[in-house]
C-alpha cells in the first residue's frame, strides 16, 4: 500500500468533521433529526475507515479482526444494556 | 460474622464493624484469593500444558504478579485510615459510597486499590492470552488444549472484557468521591447506572472464579477415572456459550432495582439459558466417569465435591433466575447461600483439587494422603454445615448485623458451628503443604496422567540434581512461576533480571493510595512510577530483553502476526470495553437528565471542530511515519513522529483550555452537573491516553534517532500506530456525542 490510501482517508475524514460541524450548525437546514442521524452516519463512517485503514484491520489475518469485533461487540453491548433500563 | 450471627442479639461486632466485616470479606475472597489463585495456576501449568518455554511477556507477568500484591496491600491499609475500610458491601452500591454515607478514606483507598488490582488482571490477561494463542507447540491445537488450559483460555476473554467495566465504574467513582463529579449520586438513574457498570464486570466475575476450578476438576476426573473427557467438543463450545451469555445475565441482580419489565424478562430468559450449557459441563464430568476405573484420592475426592457443590448452587440458581420467584428470595440468606455454593464451594474446592494434583509437580514430593483426605471431609462437611442451612432462611434478610427472630436461630446456631469447622480445617492444607515440602520423592507422573505437564521436566529441584537451571526466584526478576527449566528451555530469556516491574507497580500503586492520603503522596508514587517506567524503556532501548526468533508452532490464526502486535491488539479490546463502558454511561446519562444544555451551549462547536481535525491529522502523520520506516527511512520516521507529537500536544492544549472554561465557572462546594462530570472524566481519560502516546513518542524518536528501528524492525513503532489510531477513533466517538448531538 502507498501512502496514497491513507492521504485519501485523511481527506474523507476531514471532510466529513466538517460536514458533521456544517450539520451540528445548522448550515444545511435539516431538521434536527436527520442532523443527527446524518451526523451519527458520519461519525460511524469515519471509524470505519479509521479502523480499516490506519488501523489496518483491512489487511490483517483473519484473527486480529476477530479480536477487534469481539471486543467491539461487547464495548456496544455495554451500552445497549445500559441503554435497556432508560426511564427506570 | 458468623460469631455474631450465631445467636440472636449478639453484640461481639458493632453495625460498623460488621459491615466494614461484610465487605471486605467478599472483596478480598472474590478478587484477591479466588480469581488470582486461578491465575497462579496458570502461570505456572498454562505454559507446560501447551509445550511453551515460558509465559509470553516475563516482565508483564511481574507487572502483573507485583500489581496484584501492591493492590492487596493497598486495600488492607484501608483498615487502619479514619473511619475504617470500606463498608457498602463488595458490590460497593450506590450512593452507600458516596461521601454522604461513606465520609472516611477508606472507600477511596479500596476504590483506589481495585483499579490497580484491575489493571493487573489486565496485563496478566494479555500476558496469558497470547502465550496461549501464540506459544502452542506443534500439534497442541484449540481442539487438543488441556483441559485447565482450555478453561483458561476462556476465562481469560472474560477477564479480557469484564474488568474495564469496573475500572470505568470506579474512575467514575473516585472523581464522584474526590472532584465531585455526580455520575452515581445523581438522581437522575445514578445509583441504577453504578448497578449496570458493576454488575458488567461483577457477574462474569461468577464464571472467572469458577471456570479455571472447573478445567482443573475436568482434567482430574479424566486421570482418576482413566478415562479421555467425554464430549470434549461440546465441553469446549459450552464453555465459549458460558462466556458469550455471562455478559447478557447480570441484569438478575437487579430485579429489584426498578429496571423495565421487558428488560428484566429478557435477564430472565438469558440466565435461565445459561444453566444449558452447564448442563453440559456437568453431563461432560458424569460421562466421563461412566464406566471409568475411579480412584478416590484427596484431588479427585475435591473435585467430586466441587461438582456435587456446584450442582446444588446451580440448581437453586435457577431459583433466582425467575423473577417471580428473585423478587422473594433476592434480599434474603437464600442468596447467600447460593452464591457461596457456586463461588466458594464450587470454585475453591476445584482450586483446592489441583493444589493436592499438582503438588507432586510443583514441589517433586508427594503429599500426606491421610491428611488430605482428613482435610477434604472436615471441608466437605463444615462447608456444607455453614451454608446449606441458609436456603431454609429464606425469609432472613440479608447484610443485617443481628437478629431477634428466634426461628432464625437454629439454622444460624448451625452455620456458625459448619465455620468453626471449616476454617480452622484450612490449617491441615498449610501443614500439608508445608510437610509436603520434607515428604517422599514423587515420581514423575504420579497419577498416570496423560496431560502434558507431567511429561516434562520442569519440577522444583530437591536435591536430586540433574539438568536443570532455576531461572525465576519469585522476587521479580520478570519470570513469574518460579520454576526451574531444563538448559534448553531456558535458552529464550537472555537475562531475565529485572527490579523495574516491583518499582513501577509499587509507584502506580502508592500514586492511586495517594487519591486518599493526598498530593504529596501521589507524587511520591509518580515519581517512583516514573523511575519505572523510564528505567523499563531504557532496559528496552539497550536491548537487554531482546529474544531470539522462536521456532513457529500452533498460532492459528495468528501465525503472521508477531506477538508484540497480538498482544496490542488484544490489549486493544480490553481499551475498547473500557471506552464503551464510559461512553455507554453518557449516553445513559444523557437519556436520563432532564436538563442537558443544546449542541454549542456547554462546548464550542468550533473548538471541538478544530480539535478533531487536528486529532485527524495526528493519525495521518503517525501512519506516514510508520511508513517512512518500512521503506527505510528513518529521518522520515523521526520527522513524522515529531510531527504527531506536536499535534498530540496542541490537542491536548486545546483540551485544557476547554477544562479551564468549564473549570472556572464551576461553583465551589457544589457538587458538579451530570453534563460537565461525563465531559471532564470521558476526555481525562482520553487525554490521559493521548499524554501516554506523547510520552511513547518521546521514546521512539530517542531510539530512532540511535538507529533502533529499520525496515526489518519496526514492530514497537507499527504498535505506537495501532494505539495512536485506536484513541483517535475513540475521539471520531467522542466529538459528535458531546460537542454535535
Amino acid at each position: 500500500m502507498q501512502n496514497t490510501t491513507p492521504i485519501a482517508v485523511w481527506s474523507y475524514l476531514v471532510a466529513a468533521s466538517l460536514l458533521e460541524w456544517a450539520l451540528a450548525k445548522n448550515l444545511l437546514s435539516l431538521t434536527t433529526i436527520y442532523a443527527n442521524i446524518a451526523i451519527a452516519a458520519l461519525a460511524a463512517s469515519q471509524i470505519l475507515a479509521v479502523a480499516m485503514v490506519f488501523l489496518r484491520l483491512k489487511y490483517e489475518p483473519r484473527g486480529i479482526v476477530g479480536i477487534a469485533a469481539a471486543s467491539l461487540f461487547f464495548a456496544v453491548l455495554a451500552v445497549v444494556l445500559a441503554l435497556g433500563s432508560i426511564g427506570h | 460474622m458468623r460469631t455474631q450471627l450465631a445467636v440472636p442479639s449478639e453484640t461481639f461486632l458493632q453495625p460498623p464493624q460488621y459491615n466494614e466485616a461484610v465487605t471486605m470479606h467478599g472483596l478480598i475472597m472474590v478478587l484477591w484469593f479466588l480469581s488470582p489463585l486461578g491465575i497462579a495456576f496458570a502461570n505456572y501449568f498454562v505454559p507446560l500444558q501447551i509445550g511453551a518455554a515460558d509465559v509470553a511477556f516475563a516482565r508483564l507477568n511481574a507487572t502483573s504478579y507485583w500489581m496484584y500484591v501492591f493492590s492487596g496491600i493497598t486495600a488492607f491499609v484501608s483498615f487502619f485510615v479514619p473511619g475504617g475500610s470500606p463498608a457498602s458491601g463488595w458490590t460497593n452500591y450506590s450512593p452507600l459510597t458516596s461521601l454522604q454515607f461513606s465520609p472516611g478514606s477508606g472507600e477511596t483507598l479500596g476504590a483506589a486499590a481495585l483499579i490497580v488490582l484491575a489493571a493487573s488482571n489486565t496485563v496478566g490477561t494479555v500476558n496469558i492470552l497470547v502465550t496461549i494463542l501464540w506459544h502452542r507447540a506443534a500439534g497442541v491445537s484449540f481442539v487438543k488444549l488441556p483441559m485447565f488450559t482450555m478453561f483458561t483460555f476462556w476465562t481469560m476473554l472474560q477477564f479480557l472484557w469484564a474488568f474495564p467495566s469496573l475500572i470505568a465504574g470506579l474512575i467514575m467513582l473516585e472523581a464522584d468521591r474526590l472532584l465531585g463529579t455526580s455520575f452515581f449520586t445523581s438522581t437522575a438513574g445514578g445509583s441504577i447506572l453504578w448497578d449496570h457498570v458493576w454488575w458488567f464486570f461483577g457477574h462474569p466475575e461468577v464464571y472467572i472464579v469458577l471456570l479455571p476450578a472447573f478445567g482443573i476438576v475436568a482434567g482430574i476426573i479424566a486421570t482418576f477415572s482413566g478415562r479421555p473427557v467425554y464430549a470434549r467438543k461440546p465441553l469446549f463450545a459450552a464453555v465459549g456459550i458460558v462466556v458469550l451469555l455471562s455478559y447478557m445475565v447480570y441484569g438478575h441482580h437487579m430485579f429489584l432495582t426498578g429496571i423495565s419489565l421487558t428488560e428484566r424478562e429478557v435477564f430472565t430468559i438469558n440466565t435461565e439459558t445459561i444453566s444449558v450449557p452447564f448442563g453440559i459441563l456437568m453431563l461432560s464430568f458424569i460421562g466421563t466417569m461412566y464406566r471409568g476405573a475411579i480412584r478416590l484420592t484427596t484431588p479427585m475426592l475435591f473435585a467430586l465435591g466441587s461438582v456435587v457443590i456446584f450442582v446444588i448452587g446451580g440448581l437453586s440458581g435457577v431459583f433466582n433466575s425467575s423473577l417471580a420467584l428473585d423478587i422473594a428470595l433476592r434480599g434474603t440468606y437464600f442468596v447467600v447461600a447460593h452464591f457461596h455454593y457456586v463461588m466458594v464451594g464450587a470454585s475453591e474446592f476445584g482450586l483446592f483439587a489441583g493444589i493436592y494434583y499438582w503438588l507432586p509437580k510443583m514441589t517433586g514430593r508427594m503429599y500426606n494422603e491421610t491428611l488430605g483426605k482428613t482435610h477434604f471431609i472436615l471441608s466437605f462437611v463444615g462447608f456444607n454445615l455453614i451454608f446449606f442451612p441458609m436456603f431454609y432462611l429464606e425469609d432472613m434478610p440479608r447484610r443485617i448485623v443481628t437478629y431477634n427472630v428466634a426461628a432464625w436461630a437454629p439454622a444460624n446456631f448451625v452455620a456458625t458451628v459448619g465455620a468453626y469447622i471449616f476454617i480452622p480445617s484450612q490449617i491441615l492444607l498449610v501443614y500439608n503443604m508445608l510437610k509436603t515440602l520434607k515428604g517422599p520423592p514423587a515420581p514423575a507422573n504420579p497419577w498416570n496422567s496423560t496431560d502434558r505437564e507431567w511429561t516434562s521436566g520442569t519440577t522444583m529441584p530437591h536435591g536430586t540434581g540433574g539438568p536443570t537451571s532455576v531461572l525465576g526466584n519469585g522476587l521479580g526478576n520478570g519470570l513469574g512461576n518460579g520454576v526451574s527449566h531444563s538448559a534448553s528451555e531456558s535458552a529464550h530469556e537472555v537475562s531475565p533480571l529485572s527490579t523495574r516491574p516491583i518499582l513501577l507497580c509499587l509507584g502506580f500503586a502508592v500514586s492511586m493510595a495517594g487519591l486518599a492520603f493526598g498530593l504529596p503522596v501521589i507524587i511520591i508514587g509518580l515519581a517512583v512510577l516514573a523511575w519505572g517506567v523510564g528505567g523499563w524503556a531504557w532496559d528496552d532501548y539497550r536491548g537487554k530483553f531482546r529474544l531470539p526468533e522462536e521456532p513457529e508452532g500452533e498460532r492459528w490464526p495468528f501465525s503472521r502476526v508477531p506477538k508484540d502486535k497480538l498482544a496490542m491488539w488484544t490489549f486493544l479490546g480490553s481499551e475498547a470495553v473500557l471506552f464503551g463502558v464510559l461512553l455507554g454511561s453518557y449516553a445513559f446519562i444523557r437519556v436520563n437528565f432532564p436538563y442537558w444544555p443544546a449542541p454549542g451551549v456547554l462546548h464550542d462547536i468550533n473548538f471541538g471542530t478544530v480539535d478533531t481535525l487536528i486529532v485527524i491529522t495526528s493519525s495521518l502523520t503517525a501512519y506516514l511515519g510508520l511508513q517512512s520506516i518500512k521503506a527505510g527511512n528513518r529521518r522520515g520516521l523521526i520527522g513524522w513522529l515529531g510531527a504527531t507529537f506536536l499535534l498530540g500536544l496542541i490537542s491536548l492544549g486545546v483540551k485544557g483550555s476547554e477544562w479551564y472554561g468549564l473549570i472556572a465557572n464551576l461553583v465551589p462546594g457544589s457538587p458538579i452537573g451530570l453534563p460537565v462530570s461525563s465531559y471532564l472524566v470521558t476526555t481525562g481519560i482520553h487525554g490521559a491516553h493521548v499524554l501516554a502516546g506523547l510520552l511513547l513518542i518521546i521514546y521512539l524518536m530517542k531510539r530512532a534517532a540511535t538507529g533502533g528501528f529499520s525496515a526489518e524492525r519496526y514492530g514497537t513503532v507499527e504498535n505506537f500506530n495501532l494505539y495512536w489510531s485506536f484513541v483517535n477513533s475513540v475521539w471520531l466517538l467522542i466529538f459528535p456525542l458531546f460537542y454535535l448531538l
